[in-house]
């Protein structure tokens, strides 16, 4: 059953998926040029863009009005949430490494190599995957295209509140704050995934916040009327 | 060998401003079920619940005598869908939806498949969107006819055909059916159709199951008496189903013709009921002619 | 089965057909890859319902599309109320009601806001009529387009059609996904919609039953070719079935069928004349009936196939 959805999947959005590559390498190609942009940025904006283009599977079934057929084949509903999820983060690790084999092949690439293929480097951006799809994917499931718009927009506007904000006296400190605890908070995993300890650790949590997104998927799928 | 495709039993929904009650009917393996009713009442409701694509609040639906939730992969591996509004990829071609669909069934019979689409005359290579209503409808039926089915699920698959395919479907589906394992269940509003071929007709209206029978007993036993206002009464109240005042006379729907020709005398008009008439006049007081 | 207003003698509750017909169609041609119209000919007069027939890809869309000149046409003539269809298309769609076989609307409008919408370029719109069908067709003015069924959009289109008093209403298979219930209020309403005599209705559709209850005229269209044009009384008059045993067919009585069925039980022939069928094949074991519109359809398919020669059909 899985084997089928997941070729099923493959399949029938191969058309979306490969429509995404071409505007996705483009992109990072022309990244690549800049001067200061590090290996880690390099990678944790191709792990970002990556989760986005997965997530599409779900929302092009909404778009489509394709589920009555996903669904009346015979499968169950679990079994084509975990065939999206599987899809999703092995499609995602392909596009990281299409990022990395782009930045091997293009000759005015800036981006440090060594730095790129480091195992922090690469647990950083599998995270972020992992982490994002498992934040979305529910999310999708619940409300759909909406739920990635609304998603989206959330940030947007969180971005336009924190660049307004500089403005007002007091709020620099807070937005500043903010965002330095993010970027800290990447730099210190950064620095610790290099800890055999922590990284085991890590990869627990992570994986146990991918399981409880599966799970809650399972369940906001299942109870769907279609 | 369970000896019903189909029991649906006490199967309850409700929305906003509609709720399917205490839907209960069963359809015995190697026969034609058609169902009827009038826009809104509840078919494709039935047929997206018996195939679990919306949740039951109660009620209970076997296939085979497998739940069809609870076994659902199984239930659904026998069954063979067409649904009224095609579920399709639009901008992927036929070619590949075969071969993203065609594994979900063991018993997947190639051969049969490229039969019905040098048949049906479909071409492999467009895009789904490029096809006619009716091709589209013909696709589906190819995919649902080609995995040796135990039930076919038919929501208004001729609605988009014209005569001469549907005969051909009529046609097609009256052979299967010479295999009296085969079953079908097929919702429709071209009642015609459900005359040449159907052996149960069940009747839903707002949500409730009007009347579940055989049809031959129905075109049988049912009829229309047509007249003035003293025919109303003149037809007992137990087997009087439905009145109809219009511009040309009174018509009410009795489903003892037998009964009424006795009661009313040789002079009596008193047509056949076709299953078209039965619905009009079964359908309440909502519809009066100007 | 109680008939519409059609049934009633043509013309007795109307005035006679005016002596100009509101459409008509002369030499028409369209060619697509794959598809050619061609040499398509027939008109309508006032005050009568034609009904356009013919399986899918016959052209009768096409036709339609032509009409309200939504593809250009290669060859011949077109003309509404007088006016070319081309030329005068403004003018003509001003008193053209029309309802698509899948009408597209703005799903998050309501019922009522649809009507707004449509109201600014009919200098006829009737607001309080619109009102007025919506509520006969059970459509709840509040409601989204995108939350209406099948066969609701379908009613919806028919009221856009009918509120600005559209004098020639055409309908591209306006039933399909319609109860009977409907569809038979349907037809009575375009029935009662020709009275006057001063208004026209052309509707084509697969459920030829529809048809056999209110038109007037039928035009058959097979393979891009107008095969007849006629009143429907004419047709079903002239058209028969013959079913006989399988020894009576021989390439003699092949020839004088439209198109036949055989098998070895029995044969089932076509014919356009009924009376000539009737003196040849009077016997025991024969039956002879009148054809519906859907043997007709069925049967002249079996035409060509059949008997390979395309003479007349194709």
């Amino acid at each position: 059953m899985l084997r089928n959805i997941v070729r099923k999947e493959l399949i029938l959005n191969r058309k979306a998926l490969a429509g995404a590559a071409i505007p996705y390498i483009a992109w990072f190609a022309y990244v690549l040029r800049e001067p200061d942009v590090t290996a880690g940025e390099y990678l944790v904006m191709s792990a970002a863009m990556a989760v986005f283009y997965q997530v599409a599977l779900f929302v092009r079934e909404g778009k489509l009005k394709t589920a009555a057929l996903t669904c009346s084949l015979p499968v169950t509903r679990t079994v084509v949430v975990r065939a999206r999820y599987l899809v999703a983060c092995s499609l995602s690790a392909s596009w990281i490494g299409a990022a990395i084999l782009l930045a091997l092949a293009c000759p005015w690439s800036h981006v440090p190599l060594a730095r790129l293929v480091a195992p922090n480097t690469l647990g950083v951006a599998v995270s972020i995957v992992l982490l994002g799809t498992a934040i979305l994917f529910p999310l999708v499931v619940r409300f759909g295209l909406i739920g990635v718009l609304a998603f989206l927009v959330g940030m947007q506007v969180l971005g336009i509140l924190a660049f307004l904000a500089v403005g007002l006296p007091g709020a620099t400190a807070s937005v500043n704050a903010v965002l330095s605890f993010v970027t800290g908070s990447i730099r210190a995993l950064h620095a610790n995934l290099g800890h055999p300890g922590f990284a085991a650790m890590w990869t627990f949590v992570v994986l146990a916040i991918v399981a409880g997104s599966y799970g809650l998927s399972v369940c906001l799928y299942g109870r769907r009327d279609l | 060998m369970t000896e019903y495709a189909l029991e649906v039993t006490g199967l309850r929904k409700t929305y906003r401003d509609f709720a399917l009650h205490d839907v209960s009917f069963r359809l015995p393996r190697g026969y034609i079920m058609g169902l009827i009713g009038p826009n809104g009442a509840g078919k494709t409701t039935i047929i997206k619940l018996i195939m679990n694509l919306l949740r039951r609040q109660g009620g209970e639906v076997k296939v085979f005598g497998l739940d069809n939730r609870l076994d659902e992969a199984a239930a659904k591996s026998r069954i063979g869908f067409v649904y009224d509004v095609p579920c399709f990829y639009e901008d992927i071609n036929l070619e590949d939806h075969r071969r993203a669909i065609a594994p979900f069934y063991t018993r997947w019979n190639e051969d049969q498949f490229q039969g019905l689409v040098r048949e049906f005359d479909l071409p492999l290579r467009k895009k789904f969107k490029a096809l006619s209503q009716g091709m589209q409808t013909k696709f589906a039926l190819a995919l649902a006819l080609s995995h040796d089915a135990d039930l076919l699920i038919l929501d208004e698959p001729t609605s988009g055909l014209d005569p001469v395919f549907r005969r051909e479907l009529l046609r097609r589906l009256s052979a299967l059916m010479q295999d009296e394992r085969k079953s079908v269940l097929f919702s429709t509003h071209i009642t015609t159709d459900l005359e040449r071929i159907a052996d149960y007709i069940t009747f839903i209206r707002d949500g409730e199951i009007v009347f579940s029978a055989s049809k031959d007993e129905l075109l049988e036993n049912w009829g229309v008496v047509k007249g003035d206002d003293s025919v109303v009464a003149a037809v007992e109240p137990s087997v009087r189903k439905g009145v109809r005042r219009g511009p040309y006379g009174v018509q009410v729907l009795t489903s003892n013709v037998n009964n009424a020709r006795e009661r009313l005398g040789a002079g009596a008009i008193i047509d056949k009921a076709s299953l078209e008439d039965i619905m009009v006049l079964m359908s309440g007081d909502r519809r009066h002619a100007a | 089965m109680t008939s519409g207003a059609a049934s009633q003698a043509p013309g007795a509750a109307r005035h006679a057909g005016d002596a100009d017909p509101i459409l008509e169609i002369h030499a028409l041609r369209k060619s697509y890859g794959d598809f050619t119209l061609r040499d398509a000919s027939f008109s309508v007069p006032r005050g009568y319902i034609m009904g356009l027939v013919g399986p899918n890809g016959a052209g009768k869309t096409t036709i339609v599309k032509l009409l309200l000149n939504l593809i250009r046409r290669d060859a011949g003539e077109i003309r509404v109320f007088g006016l070319d269809a081309r030329q005068e298309e403004v003018a003509i769609k001003a008193r053209i009601g029309f309802v698509h076989e899948r009408p597209a609307f703005y799903e998050h409008v309501t019922v009522a806001g649809m009507g707004e919408v449509a109201a600014p370029f009919y200098p006829d719109w009737d607001r309080a009529l619109f009102r007025r069908l919506a509520a006969e067709f059970d459509l709840p003015l509040h409601k989204r387009v995108g939350a209406l069924s099948r066969g609701m959009r379908t009613k919806l289109a028919l009221a856009l059609a009918m509120a600005h008093h559209a004098e020639l209403l055409v309908l591209d298979e306006p039933t399909s996904g319609l109860d009977p219930v409907f569809r038979r209020e349907l037809l009575e309403r375009l029935s009662a919609y020709i009275q006057d005599g001063k208004r026209s209705v052309l509707f084509s559709t697969h459920i030829t039953s529809d048809l056999e209850r209110i038109a007037d005229y039928v035009t058959f269209i097979r393979e891009g070719r107008v095969m007849f044009s006629t009143t429907k009384d004419q047709v079903l008059e002239r058209w028969g079935i013959v079913k006989g045993g399988p020894e009576m067919l021989d390439a003699d009585t092949r020839r004088f069928f439209k198109g036949v069925e055989a098998s070895t039980v029995g044969f089932t022939g076509l014919t356009d004349d009924l009376e000539a069928a009737r003196r040849r094949f009077s016997g025991a074991g024969v039956v002879i009936e009148r054809a519906s519109l859907e043997d007709i359809m069925v049967y002249l398919g079996k035409g060509c196939e059949a008997t390979r020669t395309c003479e007349r059909c194709c």
